[in-house]
């Protein structure tokens, strides 16, 4: 007696099918498609023609390139010549000493670098001229200057086990 | 070569827009832009889109974009250069219907840069420069690459982090004025030193934020433009120039040098004499505060270091030597990237036929305005000035 029917219709209107991924944004109160489809992305590069440069790495040792027919040079290092169109390149060490070009230190960083700890980058003029950007490390930023002699380094990171150069200041 | 003009222009609000997809958002300047020109789809003979994304869905822009704007079956391309992706479709606009291949094309950018987290643009934009050598295992990210301009052109030329900051305030100012603005508001000295740095020397206020925005201009040859409207702007030359990828291989820190070759080939192309007084605004680069400063000097508003001593005088306000980003700039105005260099040509365009409402208006006096639009950290490099006076012959 209490009970009413209701029709397979009306129960539906009742009841509506949902739809996880639509959902209402936060902050605007919109409505949002939040895509099932995710991505993993992970690049697979040739360094075949940079191979020097990796093998003097692992001794220690940092390289760039040079052509052995019209004598250009290159950091980073590179497998042809687009000054003359030669590919017959030879390794070419870099000095150790130089001076900071300019520098920065990054707090806001890209999700793929959260594991670490706020870093600094510099430029480095490498005494022949050729210049690197890496980390620079060993020194507080209040102490640092453009114009700063630094020293290129070798080390296996911590954090990634990257083999990586650094700047390091150098006594002047 | 023939003429070029601009026969319509047409913007989104810029800001966080979850409120329409990335071809929805398009349409809303398209729309505009038709209408300002007066005309239908079917007057147009291609269109070209330039939207830079990773951030957003669909991989094919432009058909995505076409096809929802009522723009199929007409030829288009999506054009990439970077933050000068807009002035690059544009280039490419203005090529083909100087060179007669088409008669009135669209120019559509676009970017949908919220449909992913913060963390994840500032991935995508810091692996944009050189991947292997500068990202992969020193995670650059693109306010570090203008922080170290910055950390450079305040060394050599004595300049201060409020230096920078009196860009910030001035484009605040502009922006606080124009309704399509992400930030409708000014900041003081206070506010922007004391925001946190991002890459140091700059701070959040010295950055332009992350945007979601459209803009489209119609671009015509002579003979259409006359027909369609009687004060065409004018393309009256567009220059362009590359940087190399890796930081390590720039000459130096204090300029862009793409931007330069960029002005100096834009300036020959128009008969320009590089005078800032005979231009009556200009919209610059300002991605970060820096990068106005270096643009006075590499369009040689002031002579090399100078350009800290012009913001600290106030001389890029209106009634200073010249007027620069009233708009508000990237920087209060918003960056979505594909649709900035789009944003900026439509903004000259409507500034030099005094279509401005309220105090960011220029005075109109030589009928002439600049276009500077940067890829990257002077990866790419477009100049491009507009008249209303047509030249020549
Ligand atoms: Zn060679």
């Amino acid at each position: 007696m209490t009970s009413k029917l209701v029709s397979p219709k009306q129960r539906q209107r009742k009841k509506p099918l949902t739809d996880s991924q639509i959902v209402v944004d936060e902050k605007t109160q919109l409505p949002q498609l939040v895509s099932r489809r995710v991505l993993e992305q992970r690049y697979v590069i040739p360094v075949v023609r940079i191979m020097p440069f990796y093998r003097n790495l692992m001794k220690g040792r940092l390289v760039g390139t040079r052509c052995k027919v019209c004598g250009a040079t290159y950091f980073p290092p590179r497998g042809d010549c687009c000054k003359c169109g030669s590919s017959d390149m030879s390794v070419k060490k870099l000095s150790e000493k130089g001076e900071l070009v300019s520098f920065t230190k990054i707090f806001v960083k890209p999700s793929s670098f959260s594991q670490f700890p706020d870093y600094m980058v510099g430029v480095a003029r490498m005494e022949g001229d050729l210049k690197v950007l890496s980390w620079l490390r060993g020194v507080q930023p209040d102490r640092v200057k453009v114009g700063m002699k630094v020293a290129v380094k070798i080390q296996k990171r911590v954090e990634d086990g990257a083999l990586e150069y650094y700047l390091e200041p150098a006594p002047s | 070569m023939r003429s070029v003009a601009v026969v319509g222009a047409g913007q989104s609000k810029f800001g966080r827009r979850n409120d329409a997809r990335l071809d929805e958002l398009a349409w809303e300047s398209v729309k505009q832009a038709m209408d300002d020109a007066g005309i239908v789809q079917n007057d147009i003979d291609s269109f070209v889109v330039s939207t830079v994304g990773g951030w957003s869905a669909e991989l094919l822009p432009a058909v995505f974009v076409g096809e929802y704007c009522g723009l199929e079956p007409k030829p288009t391309m999506r054009v990439e250069a970077a933050c000068a992706s807009g002035s690059a479709a544009i280039y490419q606009a203005y090529s083909s219907i100087a060179s007669g291949l088409a008669d009135v094309v669209a120019v559509v950018g676009v970017e949908k840069m919220t449909e992913s987290p913060t963390s994840v643009a500032v991935e995508l934009i810091g692996r944009a420069g050189n991947y292997f050598w500068e990202f992969e295992n020193f995670g650059m990210t693109f306010p570090g690459y203008y922080a170290l301009y910055a950390t450079a052109y305040l060394s050599k030329y004595g300049a201060t982090e409020k230096d920078l900051a009196e860009i910030a305030i001035k484009n605040h100012y502009y922006g606080s004025m124009n309704p399509k603005a992400q930030f409708q508001k000014k900041v003081n000295l206070d506010e922007v030193m004391s925001s946190k740095y991002v890459a140091w020397p700059l701070k959040l206020l010295d950055c332009s934020p992350i945007t979601d925005g459209s803009a489209a201009v119609i671009l015509a040859s002579e003979k259409m433009a006359r027909k369609l409207t009687k004060d065409p702007i004018w393309i009256r030359g567009i220059g362009a120039a590359s940087g190399t990828a890796n930081m390590s291989l720039r000459e130096d820190f204090v300029g862009l040098k793409a931007a330069r070759l960029a002005a100096k080939s834009a300036y020959q192309r128009a008969g320009f004499d590089g005078d800032p007084k005979k231009l009556d605004l200009a919209e610059v680069h300002d991605c970060f505060t820096i990068a106005e400063l270096l643009a006075y000097e590499d369009l040689g508003f002031s002579r090399k270091g100078g350009g800290f001593k012009m913001a600290r005088e106030g001389q890029t306000y209106k009634g200073g030597v010249l007027p620069v980003n009233l708009s508000g700039g990237l920087k209060a105005k918003g960056h979505p990237i594909g649709a900035t260099g789009v944003s900026m040509v439509g903004e000259v365009t409507r500034q030099l036929k005094s279509q401005i409402k309220g105090d960011r208006q220029a005075d109109i006096r030589n009928g002439w305005g600049l276009v500077h639009n940067i890829g990257g950290t002077g990866h790419y490099a477009y100049v491009t000035l507009l008249s209303q006076d047509k030249g020549g012959q």
